[in-house]
């Protein structure tokens, strides 16, 4: 539930970039037509120990473009556009702390990796957060 | 009448009766169109399209220019993608392969 809740806020502030403009947001946990260009930000979280309201979470960013409509260079440039978005992180934290699904106390990135599914440019950035409840 | 020209002749009259329209390029061909049999699968942000279906199309429909993998078709108002193409020259009709757009 919490995990839903950290990637609700995720794409609620990310929704709001002028760079995602034409590129579907989604959270792992969405049912609705997987649109590309696109955008899924999934959560897993494990509590700290001995706490029931902190938690570590490893957030991942799927970028995924259609490799027919779009070149390697426009699936970089969306790429760099979520990096840039979440490299602030005093704002992004502050905004998603006021969007009050969940408090989030900071994150770091820990790592990046392409791949190719199918007919689909893939691109995973995921960063260790720690947050609780509001 | 050669064998071919037969095929073809059959190929006309089957057009004619069961054949239909399917878009290409801007323009409209009358084709044979398999069940179209699209399903979906469940993934991380959402339900994702899977399954194709076939579109056969008279190669004398066609110019000097032929589909190729990954340009779209659209049937009945639904833009598919084509994911496989057979052009063997000893039949008369070019096989699209089609799947979901994405």
């Amino acid at each position: 539930m919490l995990d839903h809740a950290l990637e609700s806020a995720f794409v609620a502030y990310l929704g709001t970039a002028p760079a995602f403009a034409g590129v579907h947001l989604f959270t792992g946990h969405d049912a609705e037509e997987h649109l590309l260009p696109g955008l899924t930000i999934s959560s897993k979280s494990e509590p700290l120990a001995g706490s029931a309201a902190v938690f570590r979470a490893d957030v991942t960013f799927l970028i995924e473009t259609e490799a027919h409509d779009s070149t390697p260079d426009e699936h970089a440039a969306l790429v760099e556009s979520t990096r840039a978005c979440l490299a602030d992180k005093h704002a992004v934290v502050a905004a998603l702390n006021a969007g009050g699904l969940i408090f989030l106390y900071g994150y770091a990135f820990a790592e990046s990796s392409l791949d190719v599914d199918g007919k689909r440019f893939r691109t995973t950035l995921t960063l260790k957060a720690g947050y609780g409840t509001p | 009448m050669s064998i071919k020209d037969e095929k073809a002749a059959d190929l006309a009259g089957v057009l004619l009766e069961i054949g239909e329209p399917v878009i290409w390029n801007g323009q409209t061909f009358q084709a044979l169109v398999s069940d179209p049999a699209i399903g979906e699968t469940l993934e991380l942000g959402g339900f994702t399209d899977t399954g194709d279906f076939t579109i056969k199309i008279p190669r004398t429909s066609f110019g000097a220019q032929l589909p190729k993998l990954g340009e779209i078709v659209e049937f009945e108002g639904t833009r598919f993608r084509i994911v496989r193409i057979t052009n063997h020259p000893q039949y008369p009709l070019i096989v699209l392969v089609v799947g979901p757009l994405e």
